[in-house]
């Protein structure tokens, strides 16, 4: 039983440690700076890559990806806001590669699709209720 | 009647909503489209020394006719040597320019894989620090863009061509 926890424990152990392990530098950038080498992270974690599109940009090894990461730090030392640096990539790259992208267009209606149904939800039990009381 | 139609309402409009996710989810063009970023897009300006004549660059906007071919290659890269057929067969066949764009490459491989399968290309720009194939959102190699008198890109091609890519994608655009 004991042999057990202590697998489990082992395991959970490792788990943490692979997911708590972030590079000292991708691709040997990084900014002295830690203001900006923490923009420069949570842009990196901002962006899907274009290629391999389940990792975002700091996680892919795809030529795109290095090319990216070279441009936003490129940007960030040129003194770039974050938003700018998220247009200059979604006006090439195109919405998708935001892992929040803008609400507008068909994502309106993603967003919009639940208030809607929970609004007409509540006209209706309100209609049902009324009705059952007029009824007794 | 009215007590009727407030118990369909919301079966209705649930029913909506889920044919219009239904179709988004469906539709092969719309997470298709995602992956071709330049389709409806202006074409860039672009600056690149061309290959073999340093001095002197190339860029979209130096083509004036009603079409124009953009590909981008390197000579590292196999399914650019496979479309290079379907290239030399634009080049000898259709009145399009093509402007090849050589990315992620060396001057010297570039021009060594010319020499030795011919060169398709009207001009080669050659991408010196990768500005062309961030500003065309490219996302590898080979990619075709075919770009229209004004400039807008109709065709933006992820892959290699092939003789029945063109036909299918390429051909509706220049001579419907």
């Amino acid at each position: 039983m004991n042999g057990i926890w202590l697998k489990l424990i082992a395991v959970l152990m490792l788990l943490m440690g692979s997911s708590l392990a972030v590079p000292s530098s991708i691709d040997g950038l990084s900014f002295e700076d830690p203001v900006l080498e923490d923009r420069y992270r949570t842009l990196l974690e901002s962006f899907r890559c274009p290629v391999c599109q389940n990792t975002s940009l700091a996680g892919s090894d795809a030529p795109t990806a290095r090319d990216l990461r070279q441009q936003i730090h490129k940007m960030l030392a040129e003194g770039h806001t974050d938003a700018e640096i998220r247009d200059w990539i979604s006006k090439r790259y195109g919405d998708f590669v935001l892992y929040s992208p803008p609400v507008r267009g068909p994502a309106l209606l993603l967003w919009l699709a639940p208030l809607v149904l929970f609004l007409l939800a509540c006209f209706v039990l309100w209609r049902v209720l009324h009705a059952r009381r007029e009824s007794a | 009647m009215p007590a009727r139609l407030v118990h369909i309402l919301p079966l209705a409009l649930l029913l909506l909503f889920g044919l219009v996710f239904a179709m988004r989810i469906l539709d092969p063009e719309a997470g298709d489209r995602a992956l071709r970023p330049m389709l409806g897009k202006q074409i860039p300006h672009l600056d690149l020394p061309v290959l073999g004549e340093p001095a002197r660059t190339v860029g979209p906007q130096d083509f004036s006719g009603d079409w124009l071919l953009v590909n981008l290659w390197g000579s590292w890269c196999a399914p650019c040597r496979d479309e290079h057929g379907e290239l030399m067969r634009v080049r000898l066949e259709e009145d399009i320019p093509v402007l090849g764009i050589n990315t992620w490459d060396t001057y010297e491989a570039a021009k060594g894989f010319l020499s030795e399968l011919g060169n398709p290309y009207t001009l080669v720009g050659f991408d010196v620090d990768g500005v062309a194939r961030l500003e065309l959102a490219v996302t590898g190699v080979p990619e075709t863009l075919l770009v229209d008198a004004t400039g807008l890109v109709v065709v933006h091609q992820v892959g290699p061509l092939s003789r029945q890519i063109f036909e299918r994608d390429f051909r509706v655009h220049i001579s419907p």
